[in-house]
């Protein structure tokens, strides 16, 4: 982006700048070629971000604003009173600390339980195992309204309604089977030859996953893990049937009983929802290039 | 055919990819290769260590997990309270919610010596949250409306709390009709804390303004909103037409109320539906057709499917001549809602009044008695206890108290005791319109709601005939006499 | 799999096989944590949801029950709000997915080219994908106020129509096929370029040598080589706009006039309004039956390609 930047404003005459954009440019992408690209950019760039940027603006304006028929606001009129606002909220307080206490946990759980059983689908042979792998991916077909009822008896039976390990349970089972899914189109992925080198060295099959596999995977973990991560932060549903009271609630429930009570206060239900969404966006800045390549290999691949 | 490099000393290596130019799963190889070359692989030299090293890694899941989900098992009662009271009659401005919250609580322990854990909810939430989980014994009590009652009362999840009641020093001050409509079958299961009548609520300077009276008849009603249309400008009127919504089905019911006693009357064992097609057909007409759908409709068709978050904000922010509505509204000038508290004071203040719901033809004066039970849960450990914070949030005291932040609960007090939270000579009638207010009868009211939804919406977004609707609607609510 | 590649490479025959014989276990022993977990949580809600599909139970009264066989299955012959809500939920995801797949296969096509700040727009492309679906509800019914949501300011100035787009008939149900699009179309966008970019250039030339246009190289080395990841979104997202219940339920409720009512919040209205937990069972179970349809056979089309 730096560079970009420098080939626009920068150098000291058009030839050079040109000159040096061209280098940017792979050489098979002529500029007219890119022109065309960074044009149809654009139009899915609205398309997909102009709303979401648009929300964090009205976040800094205030309600006469949002409720004026005016598109953009004054310099002069942003605050950061809605913040405040929202921020010094003691319950929006709790369920943040719950829903990143809960979407930590959740994602510590599926890791560590999806990557032993990645692992075993990737690298044991045994009967049962294809079958094994579609059953798991088989919930994800479930209908979640078909089974509400009888999943809080259960829980209930289990000692697990309104406690963390209760949601930190149920959104580990949600996102195991495509975690583990993830995972073992990773390591699938490494050579076995890197294996057998390392047994050869004396590395047992667990000392192989934790010694070769593992560090070779944190691409795939980054993905696997963001992917729960964000299951558990977003999850709405399993929460409203879990919870009981404000000290499980998480954000994304606190903040539909916050709209449904404030439907009105835009600025401040706007407010919550960015800061709801914002640890997300972060942790995915984070982890991105790794998300986007994960994506784009692992589970996703062709074999 | 994958060609790796691999350097190996004593377990120790690094992995490097061939120099051919290769497809993205290569790269992304090398890259992951980068990634995980500074992990070195010290400790499984020689004799092949088994396992055991695997936790000090750096991927750490088992350890983590342990504490983290250690430290939230705890989930219910951080504060260590022994009762947990549902609430979604609460303020919901934060600052006031706190002294409400404390309020009860005060109280209770000073009744008690324990403590009460309260979580304000909103009532659809709170409604299937208790359907689903008051099985488990939590919450202990409940608030609720009175179709909640019903429900509650037909799934066993409420326990009758006559004799503890009648123990209570204050029993005796609640007005009969409320203590009336928090029984069943000759046994109290519910305390009320606040009660009201739906009224026409208007604006007086806009009225006095086109020399009008307010409206006694439904037809005096649709004049009057259609000449405030020409005359001004305002919206002249506005109701709640939201799918699921509670205020859309309790203003439905104030109509259908001045027609008959109620919807169903019991003949003993069963309920027979006790009201004609046409006069349902009429109600639709003259609230819903005429109001929305009409040539010359009344309220802002663009506020069609909206709910009270719409209707009374509007009203006090000045947009609407008239709504049906509760005195709650009374002391609503501050808060997110609201525009700008001063115009609202004035128009809350100086310009309304109050006056009977117009009723169509055949009809009389009757509204829909809102009386909040607060309940016992049966499955409760605790049911003393729960009791306890049922007095508690129903007692005189506690009703006085919340009267600072919530006025508009304490218009019409449901204990004598309580004096009314009105000063205004325009807010009075309020008090003759509790008085005509007729409480649901205890049925199961969700399939009601459910047959009625869509066809009040069809009507009001203009798609059936509105008396067609009413004989629809007349035979599914027949059809569902022997399931209430 | 790791046991059996290393032939002939060094004299450990005799412990190799010990190796797979207690390998086997450990195999069982590693997927055993995930498998108590999910088969624990999942197993006995689903076969009382299925359980509960031929019984008559009230929500009210849970514990009486009476076996009823079929017949909840042929109550929904007679029921039009579940064929409508059947019908709706077919349209939504039918549309959503293959907007989605259109739209994705778009966007792909201008994530692959290697220009400069390529990197920054794959990455901040993905920002839908990861919001929570209430911010994404509240989001969009924000931007379609009547009088000040953006969209509607927009369309005012235009001289177009503005209203409350939600509370709108006709369009209720365009908004939340757009929801679901808008939020998934990056997803199948990366993971459709990352199929693209690993077809190798040599093919590209090839065919161009054959005389093929740019049409035809998309239709005959593109598609075929993108069809397993095509395969595997499509189903995956089908699967979840199929069964996805908080979209409509936060935005809509299923109205205006039940127009944007999905069989997920008309199974959840049948069970908290109308309290038959039997029926509503019974419609979760015909959904359930529809996805393992679904993609049984596509899988199948799939393999046989």
């Amino acid at each position: 982006m730096a560079t970009e930047t420098d080939a626009i404003d920068g150098g000291t005459g058009t030839t050079s700048a040109i000159q040096r954009f061209d280098e940017w440019l792979d050489e098979d992408v002529s500029p007219r070629r890119a022109l065309a690209v960074y044009a149809a950019l654009g139009v899915f760039m609205l398309f997909l971000l102009l709303p979401v940027l648009y929300m964090i603006l009205a976040t800094f304006t205030n309600q006469s604003f949002l409720y004026s028929s005016a598109l953009l606001p004054s310099l002069s009129s942003l605050t950061l009173a809605n913040y405040v606002n929202v921020l010094s909220t003691g319950a929006f307080q709790q369920y943040f600390v719950n829903s990143t206490i809960i979407a930590t946990a959740t994602t510590a759980l599926t890791l560590s339980v999806g990557t032993l059983a990645a692992y075993s689908l990737s690298r044991f042979d045994y009967p049962g195992r294809g079958s094994l792998l579609l059953a798991f991916l088989g919930t994800q077909m479930l209908p979640y309204v078909l089974i509400l009822i009888p999943f809080f008896l259960l829980m209930y039976t289990l000692d697990l309604i309104n406690s963390h390990l209760g949601i930190i349970i149920a959104h580990s089972v949600i996102a195991l089977p495509l975690a583990i899914w993830l995972l073992k189109g990773y390591f699938d992925d490494i050579p076995e030859s890197l294996d057998e080198a390392a047994k050869m060295d004396g590395c047992s099959q667990l000392d192989v996953l934790a010694r070769v596999i593992l560090p070779l995977s944190l691409p795939g973990l980054a993905v696997a893990g963001f992917y729960t991560f964000t299951i558990s932060w977003n999850d709405f549903l399993l929460v409203s049937v879990l919870s009981q009271t404000g000290a499980t609630r998480t954000l994304p429930y606190g903040l539909q009983l916050f709209q449904s009570q404030n439907q009105v206060a835009w600025h401040l239900v706007l407010t919550a929802a960015t800061i709801t969404m914002v640890p997300v966006i972060v942790l995915f800045a984070a982890v991105q290039q790794w998300v986007v390549k994960g994506l784009a290999s692992g589970g996703m691949k062709g074999t | 055919m994958e060609i790796y490099i691999l350097i190996l000393h004593d377990c120790q290596w690094e992995a490097m990819p061939d120099s051919s130019p290769d497809s993205l799963r290569r790269r992304k190889l090398v890259q992951s290769i980068g990634l995980g070359a500074g992990i070195a692989l010290a400790g499984c030299s020689g004799d092949g260590g088994d396992g055991g090293s695997l936790e000090g890694d750096g991927d750490g899941g088992g350890d983590s997990l342990g504490t983290e989900t250690g430290g939230g098992d705890d989930g219910d009662g951080g504060s260590g309270a022994d009762v947990l009271h549902w609430d979604a009659g609460l303020p919901s401005d934060e600052e006031d919610l706190d002294t409400a919250i404390s309020n009860i609580q005060n109280f209770f322990e000073e009744r008690t010596g324990e403590q009460v854990q309260i979580t304000d909810y909103t009532y659809e939430d709170m409604r299937s949250a208790y359907l689903t989980g008051a099985r488990s014994g939590d919450p202990d009590s409940v608030e609720g409306v009175l179709s909640h009652l019903t429900e509650y009362i037909e799934a066993d999840l409420i326990e009758p709390i006559g004799d503890e009641a009648e123990a209570l020093e204050w029993y005796d001050g609640y007005v009969d009709s409320t203590i009336e409509a928090m029984s069943y079958q000759g046994e109290l299961y519910a305390l009320p804390y606040t009660g009201n009548g739906r009224a026409m609520i208007y604006r007086r300077d806009v009225f006095e303004e086109l020399g009008q009276d307010p409206p006694e008849t439904a037809d005096e009603f649709l004049e009057v909103g259609r000449l405030i249309k020409s005359e001004t400008d305002l919206t002249p009127f506005h109701n709640c037409t939201k799918d699921g919504g509670v205020r859309a089905f309790q203003e439905w019911m104030s109509h259908v109320y001045q027609h008959t006693e109620n919807l169903y009357a019991t003949d003993g064992d069963g309920w027979t539906l006790n009201v004609d097609a046409d006069t349902l057909g009429l109600v639709f007409d003259k609230y819903y057709h005429q109001v929305w759908a009409s040539d010359d409709p009344i309220a802002d068709p663009d506020q069609l499917g909206t709910g009270w978050q719409v209707n009374d904000p509007g009203y006090i922010n000045g947009n609407f001549a008239m709504i049906e509505c509760g005195p709650w509204i009374r002391g609503w000038t501050s808060g997110p809602e609201i525009d700008d508290s001063d115009a609202a004071s004035e128009v809350l203040d100086e310009n309304t009044a109050v006056a009977h719901l117009p009723y169509a033809e055949g009809g009389e004066r009757a509204t829909y008695l809102e009386v909040k039970p607060v309940m016992v849960n049966a499955n409760s450990e605790n049911g003393d206890l729960g009791f306890e914070a049922v007095a508690s949030r129903c007692s005189p005291t506690v009703m006085e108290q919340q009267q600072s932040h919530s006025p508009g609960n304490y218009v019409t007090p449901v204990h004598e005791d309580v004096e009314t939270t009105l000063e205004s000579e325009n807010w009075m009638p309020f008090t003759d319109v509790f008085e005509t207010g007729r409480a649901l009868a205890k049925i199961s009211w969700g399939p009601v709601r459910q047959e009625f939804y869509p066809l009040m919406q069809e009507v009001a977004y203009g798609e059936t005939d509105p008396y067609d609707a009413g004989s629809t609607l007349h035979s599914n609510l027949k059809s569902l006499e022997g399931d209430l | 799999m790791a046991t059996n590649t290393s032939q002939g490479r060094s004299p450990r025959y005799s412990e190799e096989f010990k190796s797979l014989l207690s390998e086997t276990w450990l195999g069982y022993a590693l997927i055993l944590p995930a498998t108590i977990l999910v088969a624990a949580i999942i197993l006995y809600p689903t076969v009382r949801g299925i359980q509960m599909a031929f019984l008559e139970v009230s929500l009210l009264q849970p514990g009486e029950e009476t076996f009823v066989g079929l017949e909840n299955f042929a109550e929904m012959a007679n029921d039009a709000v579940f064929r409508t809500a059947l019908w709706q939920t077919v349209l939504l995801t039918a549309l959503a997915v293959s907007l989605q797949y259109l739209l994705g296969m778009a966007l792909a096509m201008v994530l692959k080219e290697k220009v400069p700040g390529m990197r920054f727009f794959r990455s901040v492309s993905m920002v839908t994908w990861v919001l929570p679906i209430i911010v994404m509800v509240i989001l969009f019914r924000f931007m379609v106020q009547n009088g000040f949501g953006p969209a509607n300011i927009v369309l005012g100035a235009l001289g177009l129509e503005t209203t409350y787009w939600f509370g709108d008939p006709e369009m209720a149900f365009p908004l939340i096929v757009l929801m679901h699009v808008w939020r998934n179309v990056p997803f199948y966008a990366i993971a459709l370029m990352a199929a693209m970019n690993s077809i190798p250039e040599t093919q590209y030339e090839a065919a161009r040598l054959d005389g093929a246009g740019a049409l035809q190289r998309f239709r005959h080395v593109t598609l075929p080589q993108i069809s397993y990841v095509s395969m595997i979104m499509i189903v995956l997202h089908v699967i979840f706009t199929f069964n996805n219940f908080e979209i409509v339920y936060l935005s809509t409720g299923g109205g205006p006039l039940g127009n944007t009512e999905v069989l997920a919040t008309y199974v959840y209205k049948t069970a908290f309004e109308t309290y038959a937990l039997g029926y509503a069972a019974s419609m979760g179970v015909v959904m359930l039956v529809i996805m393992l349809t679904f993609t049984a056979v596509y899988v199948k089309l799939e393999d046989t390609d």
